[in-house]
Order: structure tokens, then C-alpha cells, then sequence
């Protein structure tokens, strides 16, 4: 599945799409799919991170671990290296350091890891730290690249369509075909979503079924797609 | 039991009692002063339920100096036991440290500043082999690992008063059952009662010739 074929696909969807003329495929084009999978990415996330999941294991540097650069986000830490590799490391707050005195901890600030202080604390001279994150979708270089792996094949229409609702917003096409375009996207989207829902469902867990996180706002789902939908997710 | 396991179970009880929204650190906080409360009503029930006993070789390296390797802050008993050559025992009463040179009873001890000296002179202990100390050490958890001081049967009196802890500092989480806070906090009297209960002394069975 490359670019092309999405934008494609994508101009497909209006008789008012002239192709070449409403959209250079190699630069806007590319960009705005780009935009489009880096979207869906980020929902995806939201819904099933582990299914965008990688691990980097970071060295200390200067006194501190510095944040792996595409991480979407970051769901946990390990120490990385030494006696000790393996062992849950637990993120505090930057102003209260102190709140896992007890275990190996590190707050965050300014895109690196620092140990917050404690006695158990991993120390960035002699341990590493091993990152479980989302990233960042792999980006195509140019419209003949393929789109990141971790995006289903399957839902190809949903990126086109994503396209398409962008070009209708480009072009005013307010009345009448954006609805039909977002109502046509929106259906691929309960797709995609449902997908990442329901891919393994075997998952035993304990505690934290809603995986609420702490932070002082949550962006809706509904906003991360070209115009915004109005499904109800959450 | 240990501090951790108590942590775990307690969380156990709800689904939302997750690490995220009730840290380990802050339910340990709350543990290590229930635990404390919990063994203080357990002393009252049975003053013996935590005694701990140690025997002191003698003679002592100095004399004078006494032996200070007890921990840091204690409940001693107001009695030890003395083992002699011949492996007989008998008491040794604590006596005031004014005392100490000039004891009204011997063989006899004084405690000061958590250092035990034995009274008299060094002359009159040379029968004696060692010193049997009882007594009841300060109730403390340090790490997550380590265990309770409390016996294994207080781990459901803490779970459950742990988890009515969490129950009051957290909101309830939407598509989870809500938080029963009255049936933990009642769950937990209920448990700790049990508890205490279950080691209260039946005094009237103990002689004593003296209180």
C-alpha cells in the first residue's frame, strides 16, 4: 500500500477531484497522507498502544535518559542493563519526587529522565532504561513509499477517505458530499477502531481496566480524524 | 506477610485501586501507620503477642560500658532470665538506675538510654553464663519486602483497612462497579476486631506472685 495508491483511491471518491490540478501528489498529497496515518496513529494508540508498540533501551548520558525521540507515548519503564534489568521503574511527578520513596523511580522534564532521588533509584552512569512505547508511524519518504506496516492493509479505504474529506474541505464542498464523504469515512473508522478493540481479546487483567491516565485534560477521540466525527467514542 | 503482598491484595478488592491513581508509596505510608495502630491494640490484648527475646552472653566484653546491641527503641520487660554454668535459671529484676551500684534485689539490671547494665560489680556475675532479655521491639516496616511484625492472621484486618483507604481517595471509575466504601471500612472493623479477638489473653489462666 503506497501513497499514490491512497491518493488514488482518495481522488476517486468526487468527480470533483481533478486529478493533478486540485492536489500535486508529491508534495501536498504526500503531506496530507502523512498527516493522515500520523491521525490515525495517534487514535490507535489512544485505543490499543501495544499494538504500536516498541522497546528502546536508553543509556545514560550526562546524568539522565534522554526520551526515545518518536514515542508517541510511553506506557513503561524497565531498567535496562546491570543486576537489575527488568525491574518495573515507576514515573513521578517532577514536583513530588519523593511519592515512590520506596521503589526505583525517575521523573520526566524536558524530554529526558532524571532519577528522582531516592535510594533505589536507577543510576545513569552504570544502568540503562528500557522504553515500552507507541511511536510515531514510520514516515514514507516519497509518494512511491509504502505506509507504515502497523497500519492494517485492510483499512486502506479509511486513509483515502481521510483524503478524500480533506480535499472536500479544501475545495468549500461544505453542502451535501462532505457529509456523504465523513458518513462514508466514519463507517471505515468503526472498523479500524473495532479492529484494535477486539485483535486479542485473551488479555487477563486486574487492575486499571480503563487505562484512564493521569493528565490534566483527555482530546476526544472524535477529533482526530480530518473534520472531526460524530461517532460517539471515547 | 509482607508489605507488598498486603499492597497487592488490597488492590485486589476494586479494580479501580490502581497504581496510577493510589501509589504503592502512599498506601505504604497509610499501611506503616495502620500496622503500627493495629500492634499497639494488639499489645493491649496480649502484651506477650510480639515479645521478642534475646540472650546476652556474659560476661560482657566491658563491664561498665553494658551491652547496647538491642534495637533502637524498645518496651522492655521488667524481668530477664539468667542461665548460669550448670544451666539453671532464674530472674534477674530491672531495677531504677540509681540502683545500680547498690541494688535492693540481686541479681538485677538496669536499662538506660537502651544500654542494659547489670548492677553490682563484675565480681558478682561470675556464675552466670547469660542474659535472657524479653522484650518488645518498635513496630516498623521499612522496604516494600519486608515483612509485617504483626502475625500473618492481621493480613485481612490490613488488607481490608488498607482498601478502604483507597475506596476514600478515589473517585469512582465509569464502566466499573462503584467503590463499596461502607461495606470496606465495615468489612475492615469487622477483621480487625476478629483479629484482636483471636488473641486476647486469657488472663485469669496466668500466676503471677507479683503485678
Amino acid at each position: 500500500m503506497t501513497v499514490q495508491e491512497i491518493i488514488t483511491r482518495g481522488l476517486s471518491h468526487s468527480t470533483k477531484n481533478a486529478p493533478s490540478r486540485i492536489v500535486d501528489d508529491a508534495i501536498e498529497g504526500l503531506a496530507i497522507v502523512i498527516e493522515a496515518v500520523r491521525g490515525l496513529f495517534q487514535l490507535g494508540t489512544r485505543i490499543n498502544r501495544e499494538w504500536f508498540g516498541e522497546t528502546l533501551t536508553v543509556a545514560g548520558a550526562a546524568g539522565a535518559w534522554a526520551r526515545p525521540a518518536d514515542a508517541e507515548s510511553i506506557y513503561r519503564l524497565e531498567i535496562g542493563s546491570g543486576a537489575r534489568a527488568g525491574t518495573k521503574l515507576t514515573r513521578v511527578p517532577f514536583d513530588d519526587r519523593a511519592t515512590e520513596f520506596r521503589k526505583p523511580s525517575v521523573y520526566a522534564f524536558g524530554r529526558a529522565y532524571y532519577p528522582s532521588g531516592n535510594a533505589l533509584d536507577p543510576n545513569p552512569a552504570l544502568e540503562s532504561i528500557k522504553f515500552f512505547f507507541a511511536s510515531e508511524p514510520d514516515l514514507p519518504a516519497d509518494i512511491n513509499a509504502a505506509i507504515d506496516a502497523r497500519f492494517p492493509e485492510r483499512f486502506r479505504e479509511l486513509l483515502a477517505l481521510e483524503f478524500a474529506v480533506y480535499l472536500a474541505l479544501k475545495d468549500e464542498r461544505m453542502a451535501g458530499e462532505l457529509d456523504h464523504l465523513k458518513a462514508e469515512r466514519d463507517r471505515w473508522l468503526l472498523r479500524y477502531v473495532a479492529f484494535l478493540e477486539h485483535e486479542d481479546t485473551t488479555e487477563v487483567r486486574r487492575h486499571d481496566h480503563d487505562r484512564a491516565f493521569n493528565g490534566p485534560s483527555m482530546v476526544p477521540l472524535t477529533s482526530l480524524v480530518a473534520g472531526g466525527t460524530d461517532l460517539k467514542l471515547q | 506477610v509482607k508489605a507488598a503482598t498486603i499492597i497487592g491484595l488490597a488492590r485486589d478488592e476494586h479494580p479501580a485501586f490502581t497504581e496510577r491513581f493510589t501509589p504503592d508509596g502512599v498506601c505504604y505510608n497509610y499501611l506503616e501507620q495502620y500496622h503500627t495502630l493495629l500492634a499497639r491494640k494488639l499489645l493491649k490484648a496480649d502484651r506477650d503477642a510480639l515479645l521478642t527475646i534475646v540472650a546476652v552472653p556474659l560476661p560482657l566484653a566491658n563491664f561498665d560500658a553494658g551491652y547496647n546491641a538491642l534495637p533502637a527503641r524498645i518496651v522492655l520487660e521488667d524481668t530477664a532470665f539468667l542461665v548460669d554454668s550448670v544451666a539453671n535459671r532464674c530472674r534477674a529484676q530491672r531495677v531504677d538506675g540509681a540502683q545500680r551500684h547498690n541494688p535492693r534485689v540481686f541479681p538485677s539490671f538496669t536499662f538506660e538510654n537502651g544500654v542494659i547494665y547489670q548492677t553490682r560489680t563484675a565480681a558478682y556475675w561470675t556464675d552466670y553464663t547469660s542474659l535472657e532479655l524479653r522484650y518488645t521491639p518498635e513496630v516498623t516496616i521499612d522496604p516494600l519486602t519486608d515483612d509485617l511484625v504483626l502475625p500473618n492472621d492481621a493480613q485481612r484486618a490490613c488488607v481490608l483497612a488498607l482498601a478502604a483507604f483507597m475506596g476514600r481517595r478515589i473517585a469512582d471509575r465509569p464502566g466499573l462497579p462503584p467503590i463499596d466504601r461502607g461495606g470496606l471500612a465495615q468489612g475492615a472493623a469487622a477483621a480487625e476486631a476478629e483479629f484482636l479477638l483471636a488473641h486476647e489473653k486469657a488472663i485469669v489462666s496466668e500466676i503471677r506472685e507479683v503485678w
